[in-house]
């Protein structure tokens, strides 16, 4: 008999149930120890019948247990069955129970991991956009800055730029500035390099003096970096008074502070 | 649950060979209520199934150093010596009498009769076999359970004896797929 015909012959099945004749047994135990195919096919179906085994699992009383270890002398029967818990389910579910327990308090532990990883990066995260909030108004501001910086030193490097250099006046001798202008463009810009800090209700005001005539040039604060002014297409000469806040159409001759012609 | 690797139940019942009470116990924990399921559904009351329980562990106990690792996996001979004696209990005269005195049909020689299901589904284990055809569950009933021989299951029910052998072929491979629908 091929392993096959044995396979398909019922034999091994009537062999797994359990009771085949003495040359029965014999045939199917060689034929298992020679053949893998039929070995598998045993294993297969004793797999079943143990599952089936499990599948019809029933508790047994507690007391059976004691018993059983006191039936075969173990020394401590009464203290194992007082210290274990009856067996609550079949030994894979058992195991298996077992192994979910583990398992699942090991899912809880890491999902509470996991939860707290969260939490911190999220708090992170938060962080982090808040600080790029921060950093891009920064960078926003830096452009700007940066832009005018440009502009500023595009002034100053023209070609066609004046540089007129204003002296302070007897009412302030160390006050100077600096007026840029393009006659060309009529841009005007200036710097404050030493002024006394106007009283409340006051401030500087910038004029150009064309043919004797002041034109108004914007008020200015005394602070640092150049400031743009007002336009002016014409001028030899230039002056700043201290006029109050605003300014005024005309400048006062008695607050002047700085002057300087155009070279 | 491999067939091939070695299974816990084997690392136990190693451990029992060299006298090891502690894995004795453990092998109670995983096995004993696959065992009692088994063993109820062969003599049909508790105190039977108990009695035979007992027995079996015993005798795991004592003739551990005769398991054979190559002829099958350790439940499998744990659970032939249970339904072995199982039903070797079921045969006694004192069990037939006893069910005599009990006036108890003797279900375990009618499979199939309202009393056999009846118990079994009032143990709750009946629920993959009952999904078998009947034929096929009282093939394996006879030949797992009561422990006949094919020529018996032949003579019982008047099959011929390639009919029996093929028809257990084909019941255990409905068990297969009763099992894996179960699962």
């Amino acid at each position: 008999m091929t392993p096959e015909d044995l396979i398909g012959s019922g034999l091994l099945e009537a062999y797994a149930l359990g009771r085949t004749t003495p040359e029965e047994t014999a045939l199917v135990e060689k034929a298992r120890a020679t053949h893998p195919s039929v070995r598998q096919e045993l294993d297969a179906l004793y797999a079943s019948l143990e599952e089936l085994a499990m599948k019809q699992a029933v508790v047994p009383p507690v007391h059976i247990r004691a018993s059983v270890l006191k039936a075969i002398g173990h020394p401590e029967a009464d203290r194992v069955r007082s210290l274990s818990p009856p067996p609550v389910n079949t030994g894979r579910s058992r195991w298996l129970v077992a192994a979910s327990v583990v398992a699942l308090a090991g899912s809880l532990g890491m999902n509470i991991q996991l939860y707290r990883t969260l939490a911190n990066v999220k708090d992170q995260l938060a962080l982090l956009v808040v600080e790029r909030s921060v950093l891009a108004q920064e960078m926003e501001a830096q452009k700007v800055s940066l832009k005018g910086s440009q502009e500023q030193l595009a002034v100053l490097l023209d070609p066609s730029r004046k540089v007129i250099g204003m002296a302070g006046s007897a009412l302030d001798p160390t006050g100077a500035a600096r007026v840029y202008w393009d006659p060309v463009s009529h841009e005007v810009y200036l710097t404050v390099l030493s002024l006394p800090a106007p009283e409340p209700g006051k401030q500087y005001q910038l004029w150009a003096l064309a043919d004797g005539v002041p034109v108004d040039a914007g008020v200015f604060d005394v602070s640092s970096g150049p400031q743009h002014m007002k336009m002016i297409t014409s001028a030899q000469t230039f002056a700043v008074t201290l006029e109050r806040t605003g300014g005024v159409p005309s400048p006062t001759l008695s607050a002047l502070y700085l002057m300087g012609q155009v070279g | 649950v491999s067939n091939s690797g070695i299974d816990s139940g084997t690392l136990l019942l190693e451990a029992v060979q060299r006298g090891d009470h502690d894995a004795l116990a453990q092998l109670y924990d995983q096995y004993s209520a696959a065992l009692f399921g088994t063993i109820l559904r062969i003599v049909g009351t508790n105190d039977q199934a108990e009695e035979v329980l007992q027995d079996t562990f015993v005798k795991i106990w004592r003739s551990a150093a005769t398991y054979d690792p190559s002829k099958g996996r350790t439940f499998t001979w744990m659970l032939n010596i249970a339904r072995n004696t199982a039903i070797d209990l079921a045969r006694t005269t004192q069990f037939r009498a006893w069910e005599k005195i009990q006036g108890i049909d003797k279900h375990v020689y009618r499979l199939g009769s309202d009393e056999e299901r009846v118990r079994s589904e009032n143990l709750g284990i009946d629920s993959v076999l009952s999904r078998l055809k009947p034929e096929h569950r009282e093939l394996i009933d006879m030949a797992y359970y009561q422990g006949y021989s094919q020529q018996e299951i032949a003579d019982r029910t008047g099959l011929a004896l390639g009919t029996v052998k093929s028809r257990t072929r084909a019941a255990l491979q409905q068990l297969k797929e009763a099992l894996m629908d179960h699962a």
